[in-house]
């Protein structure tokens, strides 16, 4: 018995314009992720440089 | 929303997205965050402050972004905020809600990280009061909307404190309620110049439920209560000569605003020269506010 077959799946077109759009959403997100571990990594040392390392 | 309809869509630029965070607001919730900060006790490290008060821009960034997702009916109905992002098709209601939940969620854990259990419960509360108690229920259901909900706007200087010492006192306090005595009539002075894009969109504000004249009086009493409260910080030690003398000189002429407010007959011909008190008492408002938090940040900023 064979499957039947799928419905052809609909996409959107993206213009140029939203291609562009998109790729400069993706860059601001990645460096809105790059700095976000930096700053945790900065208020770590600043919460070691405050407390010392250890239990509290 | 249709294949086609998507394909129609212009592409949301960055400035759709930050116009989404509502950056004039942001940027007077950074101030008031920062004098909270600056004026708490204590040495402080510049990585902490800062995270603190990037937390707290990201928080009031999350909070206009899910109001803008669940006001978005009514912002299409008001002149004033038709071209915002969401009514004017450039960004998708629901894009909208994931930066709000998502920035939410990322600023209170900053939060968290650099200032302890206090600020970041302060920080998600108002986060919740603004997007769930104001924009969700006070906004559309009593007249008394911006004075409940002036309390999220009011909170930062206290947010900033506690998370400076991990404590609050009657000095954050004090702050607090300078900005929350302060959110009525300022707002009142505005909503009295667009009455009809109110009424249009069936918000329920004090000159639509209540007339012109109500509104007015309502203006003057707030505008009488707030000089005193926002001199209480000359006398804890809080303020010293200079924010005296700019609480003094500047609640006086609020009061004088508002008397001409309260003699005039602003929003009562909407667009004439009679809003002409409402426009001026709106302007001097964001002054007065600003100057009173600028001379606290002055005296512990110069030697």
């Amino acid at each position: 018995m064979t499957e039947a077959p799928k419905p052809p799946q609909e996409f959107v077109t993206l213009t140029p314009e939203q291609v562009k759009a998109r790729n400069r959403r993706n860059i601001v997100l990645a460096l809105s992720i790059v700095a976000f571990v930096i700053l945790v990594f900065l208020i770590t040392l600043a919460k070691i440089k405050e407390n010392g390392v250890g239990p509290p | 929303m249709t294949i086609a309809q998507l394909e129609d869509t212009r592409a949301a630029s960055i400035g759709d997205y930050v116009a989404l965070l509502k950056p004039r607001v942001m940027s007077l919730v950074v101030f008031t965050g920062l004098v909270g900060y600056v004026c708490a006790p204590g040495a402080g490290d510049a990585v902490l402050a800062f995270a603190v008060i990037l937390a707290i821009a990201v928080a009031a960034g999350a909070s206009g972004a899910l109001n803008m997702w669940f006001d978005a009916d009514i912002d299409a109905k008001m002149k004033r905020t038709q071209s915002r992002p969401i009514p004017s098709g450039h960004v998708l209601p629901d894009e909208a809600l994931g930066l709000g939940l998502t920035l939410s969620v990322f600023s209170v854990l900053t939060m968290l990280l650099a200032a302890g259990l206090l600020a970041a419960g302060l920080l998600a509360f108002t986060i919740f009061f603004y997007a769930v108690v104001y924009t969700m229920w006070l906004k559309r259901s009593t007249p008394q909307n911006i004075v409940i909900g002036g309390l999220a706007g009011a909170l930062p200087p206290a947010i900033a404190w506690a998370a400076k010492t991990g404590s609050l006192s009657l000095d954050p306090l004090l702050l607090v309620a300078i900005i929350f005595f302060w959110t009525p009539p300022h707002f009142w002075a505005l909503s009295l110049t667009q009455k009809n894009d109110y009424a249009a969109a069936g918000v329920p504000m004090l000159p639509v439920t209540h007339g012109a004249k109500t509104t007015r009086w309502h203006i003057l009493s707030y505008a009488i209560l707030l000089p005193p409260l926002a001199l209480a910080p000359s006398f804890t030690g809080l303020g010293g000569a200079v924010y005296t003398a700019v609480a003094a000189l500047g609640g006086a002429i609020f009061i004088a605003l508002a008397i001409r407010i309260a003699a005039s007959r602003a929003g009562e011909d909407l667009g004439s020269e009679a809003d002409k008190p409402a426009r001026a008492m709106f302007a001097f408002s964001i002054f007065y506010l600003f100057a009173l938090f600028a001379a606290l940040l002055l005296e512990r900023l110069l030697p």
